[in-house]
C-alpha cells in the first residue's frame, strides 16, 4: 500500500460522501412529493487486500442506492385502497338514491300516496259533487307521475354509472400500458447495472401507476427477479414481463337500459372484479340501482293491480257505453291464468250489470271464471262468449288483441263483485293503467270523465260502499303480497334504502380509516423526514471534510517524499 | 363523518405525513362545524335519513300518520257542517207536528163543525207541504234526507200522497284510521217514509246448484276458507278449499283429491253435498277439519264417526237468494209465472207480469218498475222477497191476478194466515155477542155465523165451508181467497134464482164490514157478479207507511168524513211520528257531540304526534350549539398546535 493508494482510497471516500449528499439532496427535493419513496445510500467496506501478512481495507464502496419500501405493506395498502374505492362508490350511489327518494322532505312518494287516498276520502265526504271526483283522478295522476319520475331519475343514475364503467375500461388499458412500458424499462435498466441499485424514478412512476390501477380494480402485483411486476386479477394475468392484455367493452341491454360488460379482448372472458372502483360501479349498477328499480316496479304493480281489483268491482255515477281493455291477450284458447297476462286472475266469479237508461232497470248476469285446474278452465274465448251471452252487450277483440265491449243503444253497463281479479287483469273498469313504475298512469276514460270513478258498490250511482274500500286501501292486507299492505310495502322500500345507505356509509368510513392507518405506516417507512436528512447531510459533510483533510495530510507526506 | 382517528406510527414520522394529517384534521373540523351550523339554522337533526336510520324510519311513519290525521280533520269538519245543517233543518219539524196534533185534538170530538174541520184541514195541507220542503232540503249540493241517493230530492207529492225516492243507506266517512261514522240520516228514519214489508210466510228455499257461491251459503254468512281431511280409514287426503268459489268447485276438488288408491264421488244436491267412496274398496269414510278450521262443518260434511263407504249426506247448507238466482230453482220449481200479480197503491192498480222472468232480479225489476211506488228487494234472511210501500198516505194491497203468483212469492197481503186483529190497519174485526153475519144462498137458505171465535181469515173460510148446513155440493157456497184482487170471495155453482147470493148484517155487528164482505155503512153486500155466482169481498189488510206524512194525509182525509175512529187512530200515529222525529234529532245531536269530542281528541293527538316527530327529527339546539362551540375550540387548538410544530426544524439550530 503506497501513499498514492491512500490518496486513491480517500478519493473514493470523497466520491462516496458526494453520492450520499446527492441522495440526501434527492430526498430533500422530494419531501413534498406524494407517493415518493425515500432513498438511502448503502455503504459497504471495499474488499480488503493482503499486504504481506496484514490485511488492509481499501476504503468504502457504494453498494447501491435503494428505495426504502416495505413490499408487504404496499400489497396491503393496494388491497385496502381497492376496498376503500369500492365502498366509496357504493356509498355515493346509496346517497344519491336516498336523495332521489327524498323521504323526510315534503315532496316524497309517501306524501303523494297519502294525498291520493285523502282525495278519495273527500269523495266520501261529498259524493254528490263531481268536481271532487275529478280532483281524486288528478291526484292519482300526480301520484303516478311522481312514481314515474322517480323511476326515470334512478334509471338516469344507472346510465351515469354505466358510462363510468365504460370510461374505466379505457383507464385500465392506459394504466396497464404504462406499467408494461415501465416494466421493460426497469428490467433493461437494472439488468445492465452491476450494482444493486433500484431504478429509482422509474420505479416510483411505475408504483404510482400500480396504485392508481389498484384503486380501479383489485390486483395482485408480484415483483419478478428481473425487476418487472406481474399484475394479475383473480388469477388471470393482465400485465407481465412480456405481454399485456387489453380490456374491451361489450354493450347489451338489461331492464330496458344499455349495460356495458368488460371483457378481455382476445378471449372474451370476463375478469371477476371483486374490489376496486370498477367492482363498486358494477355493484351499484347491477345490484343497488337495479334491485331498487325492480322493487319500485313490483310496488307499482302491486299498487296498480290490487287497487284496480277493488275499483273494477264498483260502479260510478254512470256506466259505460263502450270500453276497451288495456292488456293484450295473446293466447285466446289457453286458461286465463296461463294466457300470458302480467297479472294472473284466479278462480272466482264476476257480475255484469246492464242498465236501461230510460227505465233505470238493471239486469245482472253472473259469469264464472273457472280456474281451479280441474276439468275445463275458462279461456279468453269462453269469457268472450259469456259476455256476448249478456243481453244488450257485444264483446269482441280489437286488432291489437285487446277485449272491447259495447252496449246496445239506450243501455249502459258496469261490473260488480269480481272475486277472480279478471277485470283488473284485462284492464276493464280499472283506475290505474300500466304494470311497472315507468308505465303506471291513470286510465284515459277516467281523465275524460271522472264520474266513472267507481265509488258505488250496489249499482250505478247507488251508494259509496266501494269508495270506503278505496279510501282505506293503504292499510288493506293484500293477498298477492303475503298480507302486506301498500303502506308497509312502500315503507319497506324506503327504509331498506335508508338502512343500506347507513350501512354503506359506515363501511366506507371503516375502509377509509383502515386505508389511512396503513398509509400512515407507509409514511413511517417511506416518507422523508427533513431532520433525518439534515443529520445525514451533516455526517456526509463531516466525512467529506475529514477525507479532504486526510488527502491534505497525505499530500504533505508526498511533498516531503518528493523533496528529498 | 370520516374521523381522522387513525393510529400514529411508532417508528418515525415523515414531513409529508405530518402535513397530511394536519390537513385532514382541519378538514374534519371544518366539515363538522358546517354540519352543526346547518343543523342549527334548519333546526333539523337529520340532514339525510341515513344519519340515523331508526329515527328516520320512525320519523317517516309519524309524518305519514300526521298527513292522514290532517285528512281525518277535514272529514270531521266537513261532516260536522252537514250534521249541523241537518239538525237546523229539523228544528221546525217537531213544532209543526205538535201544532198539527193540537189542532187535530181540537176537532176530534162530535161537537166540531164542518167549518172548524175545514180550517184544520187547510192547516194540515200547509203542514204537509212544509214538511215535504223540509225533507227536500239541500246543503252544499247534497239533499240531506235522501240517504245515499243524495243527488236527487227525497220526496215528491203525487196525487195528494207523498212518495219517498231516497233510500235507507247511510253515507259514511272516516273518523279515524279504519273507523267509519255515519254522516247523514235518511228520510225514513226521520219522517217514516217506507212501510214495513208485506209479511210473507213463504220460505222460497232456493235450491243449491253447482254454481252457488260459497259466500251465499249459510244464509249469506258464507264459508271460511280452509282445508278438510278426507279419509277411508287407511289413507288420508288433505284438500285445500281456499281457492274454491262455488260449491261445484268444492265437489270437483274433493273428487280430484281422493285418499290414495280410492275413488270419491261428490255430487251437489239441492240442499247440500253427498259424498261416497267406491263400494268395492271398503273402508270407512270420514271427513274432518284441519287444525282449528271450520270448513267441513260449515259445508255440512263434518263426519268424524264414519259412514263406511257412504253415502255421506251433507247437511242443508241453506243458500241465500241472490239477484241472479233462477226462478226455476225456487220452491221446488212450482212458481206460477203465467198469472202475474196485482199491486194496488194509492187508488191505482198495476198488473205485474213475470211470465218472461228468469231470475229473482227480473221479478224485482218488474215490481219496481211497475210504477206502483213500491220497493221490492231480497229480504234480510235471504230466503224471500220484501215488498214495501214508498207512498205515504196510501194503502198498499198485493193480490193475485187469477193464479197463485203472489202467494207463491209470499207477498200476497191478504192470506189465510192473516190475523183478524191486524186487519183494517190494526183496528181488527168488531164482533157482538150472538151472530154477527149471515150468508144467504141462491136456494134461499141462510147460514148464520158468530165471528167471536174466529182468529184468522182461514178460520172464517173454514167456518163457511164446514158449516153443517152447507155440505150439499149442488147448493153450497164455497168461501176462498179471491182469485183476482179482493179479499174473501164466495162462489157458488147453484143456478137457483130463489134468492141472490148475499151477506147480511146481524145484530148490528160490524164484523162483516170489517171482513170486507159488506160495504162500510151498509147492511147487505153488493150484488154478486158472474151472473149471480160470485161475491168478492174487499181486501181489508192494506199496508200503510207509518210516519208523519201518512198521519197528516190520513188525518186530513178523515176530517172530510169525520171518521172518528180513523181520526183517533191516525192522531196516535201522528204523536208517534213526532216522537220519532225527536228521536232522530236526539241521535243527530249525540252524533254531533261525539264528532266534536273526536275533533278535540284529534287536536290533542296531533300535538302528541308532532312532539314525537320533533323528538326524532329536530335538533336539540342547546346540544348543537355546545357541540359547535367545542368544535370551534378544537379547530383553534389544532391550528395553534400545527403552527408550533411546523416551525420546529433542525435547520434553525445549525
Amino acid at each position: 500500500m503506497s501513499l498514492f493508494g491512500s490518496i486513491r482510497m480517500a478519493n473514493n471516500t470523497l466520491q462516496a460522501q458526494q453520492i450520499g449528499l446527492q441522495v440526501v439532496g434527492q430526498n430533500i427535493a422530494n419531501v413534498n412529493t406524494p407517493g415518493y419513496i425515500r432513498e438511502e445510500v448503502i455503504f459497504e467496506p471495499a474488499p480488503a487486500q493482503r499486504q504481506g501478512n496484514i490485511i488492509l481495507g481499501l476504503g468504502v464502496r457504494v453498494a447501491g442506492v435503494v428505495q426504502k419500501i416495505d413490499k408487504f405493506l404496499e400489497d396491503r395498502l393496494r388491497g385496502s385502497s381497492s376496498d376503500a374505492a369500492n365502498s366509496d362508490v357504493q356509498q355515493q350511489t346509496y346517497l344519491e338514491l336516498e336523495r332521489l327518494l327524498g323521504e323526510l322532505g315534503e315532496n316524497d312518494l309517501s306524501t303523494s300516496l297519502n294525498a291520493f287516498f285523502s282525495s278519495i276520502s273527500e269523495v266520501l265526504n261529498q259524493p254528490e259533487n263531481s268536481a271532487i271526483r275529478n280532483l281524486a283522478v288528478l291526484q292519482g295522476q300526480t301520484l303516478t307521475d311522481d312514481i314515474g319520475r322517480l323511476a326515470e331519475q334512478v334509471a338516469t343514475a344507472r346510465n351515469d354509472v354505466n358510462d363510468q364503467i365504460i370510461s374505466s375500461a379505457d383507464d385500465i388499458n392506459r394504466l396497464t400500458k404504462e406499467i408494461f412500458d415501465f416494466n421493460r424499462q426497469i428490467a433493461i435498466f437494472e439488468s445492465s447495472d452491476i450494482s444493486e441499485s433500484d431504478a429509482v424514478g422509474l420505479r416510483d412512476q411505475r408504483n404510482q401507476a400500480i396504485i392508481e390501477l389498484a384503486e380501479l380494480i383489485d390486483i395482485q402485483a408480484v415483483e419478478q427477479p428481473s425487476g418487472a411486476v406481474n399484475i394479475s386479477i383473480n388469477g388471470e394475468f393482465i400485465v407481465n414481463e412480456v405481454a399485456r392484455r387489453e380490456l374491451t367493452v361489450v354493450e347489451t341491454t338489461d331492464r330496458g337500459q344499455p349495460v356495458a360488460e368488460i371483457q378481455f379482448v382476445e378471449t372474451g372472458s370476463v375478469p371477476g372484479f371483486t374490489s376496486g372502483r370498477v367492482a363498486g360501479l358494477f355493484t351499484s349498477r347491477d345490484e343497488v340501482l337495479a334491485e331498487f328499480l325492480d322493487e319500485l316496479d313490483s310496488f307499482s304493480a302491486a299498487l296498480a293491480f290490487e287497487f284496480n281489483r277493488v275499483h273494477s268491482s264498483g260502479q260510478g255515477l254512470l256506466g259505460y257505453q263502450e270500453l276497451t281493455g288495456e292488456f293484450r291477450i295473446e293466447e285466446t284458447d289457453e286458461p286465463l291464468d296461463a294466457a300470458g297476462l302480467s297479472f294472473a286472475p284466479e278462480n272466482g266469479s264476476l257480475q255484469v250489470l246492464v242498465r236501461n237508461l230510460d227505465t233505470g232497470v238493471t239486469e245482472t248476469t253472473d259469469i264464472f271464471i273457472d280456474l281451479d285446474g280441474l276439468d275445463t278452465d275458462t279461456t279468453y274465448d269462453d269469457f268472450l262468449a259469456a259476455l256476448n251471452g249478456v243481453d244488450g252487450l257485444t264483446a269482441s277483440t280489437t286488432s291489437d288483441a285487446r277485449i272491447t265491449l259495447a252496449a246496445d243503444a239506450g243501455l249502459e253497463f258496469s261490473f260488480a263483485n269480481d272475486t277472480s281479479g279478471l277485470l283488473a287483469a284485462l284492464g276493464l273498469n280499472t283506475f290505474f293503467e300500466g304494470d311497472s313504475a315507468r308505465t303506471i298512469g291513470i286510465r284515459q276514460e277516467l281523465i275524460d270523465d271522472a264520474r266513472l270513478l267507481a265509488a258505488s258498490g250496489g249499482g250505478i250511482g247507488e251508494d259509496t260502499d266501494n269508495a270506503v274500500l278505496l279510501a282505506d286501501f293503504a292499510n288493506r292486507e293484500l293477498d298477492s303480497a303475503n298480507g302486506s299492505s301498500v303502506d308497509s310495502l312502500y315503507r319497506n322500500l324506503s327504509s331498506s334504502v335508508t338502512q343500506a345507505t347507513a350501512v354503506a356509509r359506515s363501511i366506507a368510513e371503516g375502509d377509509q380509516v383502515f386505508m389511512q392507518s396503513l398509509e400512515s405506516q407507509r409514511f413511517a417507512t417511506s416518507g422523508v423526514n427533513l431532520d433525518d436528512e439534515i443529520v445525514r447531510m451533516i455526517s456526509y459533510q463531516r466525512a467529506y471534510q475529514a477525507a479532504a483533510r486526510y488527502i491534505a495530510e497525505i499530500n504533505e507526506l508526498l511533498e516531503i517524499l518528493v523533496s528529498i | 363523518m370520516t374521523s381522522p382517528l387513525t393510529g400514529i406510527p411508532t417508528t418515525r414520522v415523515s414531513n409529508l405525513y405530518a402535513q397530511q394529517r394536519l390537513l385532514a384534521q382541519l378538514n374534519f373540523d371544518q366539515i363538522e362545524l358546517f354540519r352543526l351550523q346547518t343543523q342549527i339554522s334548519t333546526g333539523q337533526r337529520l340532514l339525510v335519513p341515513s344519519d340515523d336510520p331508526s329515527a328516520a324510519t320512525r320519523g317517516q311513519a309519524l309524518q305519514s300518520l300526521l298527513e292522514r290525521k290532517d285528512q281525518i280533520k277535514v272529514n270531521l269538519d266537513t261532516n260536522q257542517s252537514f250534521l249541523s245543517a241537518t239538525d237546523a233543518a229539523l228544528t221546525s219539524v217537531s213544532s209543526l207536528l205538535t201544532s198539527s196534533y193540537g189542532s187535530a185534538l181540537g176537532v176530534v170530538d162530535t161537537t166540531s163543525t164542518q167549518a172548524q174541520r175545514d180550517g184544520v184541514r187547510a192547516e194540515l195541507n200547509q203542514a204537509i207541504q212544509q214538511l215535504v220542503d223540509t225533507g227536500n232540503q239541500e246543503f252544499r249540493e247534497r239533499f240531506l234526507f235522501s240517504g245515499t241517493r243524495s243527488d236527487a230530492p227525497a220526496f215528491d207529492l203525487v196525487n195528494g200522497y207523498v212518495r219517498y225516492n231516497g233510500n235507507e243507506e247511510r253515507l259514511v266517512s272516516f273518523s279515524d284510521i279504519g273507523v267509519l261514522f255515519e254522516t247523514n240520516i235518511d228520510g225514513n228514519a226521520v219522517f217514516g217514509a217506507i212501510s214495513e214489508p208485506v209479511r210473507g210466510t213463504v220460505d222460497l228455499n232456493p235450491a243449491l246448484t253447482d254454481s252457488t257461491r260459497l259466500a251465499d251459503l249459510r244464509g249469506g254468512r258464507g264459508v271460511e276458507p280452509g282445508s278438510i281431511v278426507i279419509s277411508d280409514a287407511t289413507n288420508t287426503s288433505t284438500i285445500d278449499l281456499s281457492g274454491a268459489e262455488t260449491i261445484g268447485d268444492v265437489a270437483a276438488l274433493i273428487e280430484a283429491n281422493p285418499p290414495s288408491g280410492r275413488t270419491v264421488t261428490a255430487t251437489v244436491t239441492s240442499t247440500g253435498l253427498t259424498i261416497s267412496l267406491d263400494a268395492g274398496g271398503g273402508g270407512n269414510l270420514t271427513i274432518d277439519e284441519v287444525g282449528a278450521g271450520h270448513a267441513a262443518e260449515q259445508l255440512g260434511i263434518l263426519e268424524t264417526g264414519g259412514v263406511l263407504t257412504g253415502p255421506l249426506v251433507g247437511e242443508d247448507v241453506d243458500p241465500r237468494i241472490r239477484e241472479t238466482t233462477e226462478l226455476a230453482n225456487l220452491v221446488g220449481g212450482t212458481l206460477d209465472q203465467t198469472s202475474g200479480l196485482q199491486i194496488t197503491n194509492g187508488d191505482e192498480t198495476f198488473v205485474v207480469d213475470i211470465s218472461t222472468a228468469d231470475t229473482i232480479e227480473d221479478v224485482l225489476n218488474a215490481i219496481n218498475s211497475a210504477g206502483a211506488s213500491v220497493t221490492a228487494q231480497i229480504n234480510e234472511a235471504g230466503n224471500g222477497i220484501d215488498v214495501r210501500s214508498r207512498l205515504s198516505g196510501a194503502d198498499l194491497y198485493i193480490s193475485e191476478n187469477g193464479g197463485t203468483t203472489a202467494s207463491d212469492l209470499g207477498i200476497r197481503s191478504f192470506v189465510g194466515e192473516s190475523d183478524l186483529d191486524d186487519l183494517n190497519h190494526g183496528l181488527g174485526v168488531h164482533t157482538v155477542t150472538g151472530t154477527d153475519f149471515a150468508i144467504r144462498r141462491r136456494d134461499g137458505a141462510v147460514l148464520e155465523f158468530d165471528a167471536s171465535s174466529f182468529d184468522t181469515v182461514q178460520d172464517v173460510i173454514d167456518a163457511i165451508n164446514n158449516h153443517v148446513d152447507n155440505q150439499v155440493p149442488a147448493t153450497q157456497v164455497t168461501a176462498q181467497l179471491a182469485a183476482s184482487g179482493g179479499g174473501i170471495e164466495l162462489v157458488t155453482t147453484d143456478t137457483a134464482t130463489v134468492a141472490t147470493l148475499a151477506v147480511l148484517k146481524r145484530n148490528g155487528s160490524e164484523a162483516a164490514e170489517d171482513l170486507g164482505l159488506i160495504p162500510v155503512g151498509a147492511s147487505e153486500s153488493d150484488p154478486p157478479t158472474g151472473g149471480g155466482s160470485t161475491l168478492t169481498g174487499r181486501d181489508v189488510n192494506p199496508i200503510e207507511v207509518e210516519g208523519a206524512f201518512n198521519a197528516l194525509i190520513r188525518l186530513e182525509r178523515a176530517l172530510v168524513t169525520n171518521d172518528l175512529r180513523e181520526i183517533s187512530r191516525v192522531t196516535a200515529q201522528l204523536d208517534e211520528a213526532n216522537v220519532g222525529v225527536n228521536l232522530a234529532r236526539a241521535e243527530l245531536g249525540a252524533r254531533q257531540q261525539s264528532v266534536e269530542a273526536l275533533q278535540l281528541r284529534l287536536e290533542d293527538e296531533k300535538v302528541e304526534l308532532r312532539t314525537a316527530l320533533s323528538t326524532q327529527l329536530d335538533v336539540d339546539l342547546a346540544e348543537a350549539i355546545s357541540n359547535f362551540t367545542a368544535r370551534q375550540a378544537a379547530l383553534q387548538a389544532t391550528l395553534q398546535s400545527a403552527a408550533t410544530i411546523s416551525q420546529l426544524t433542525l435547520l434553525d439550530f445549525l
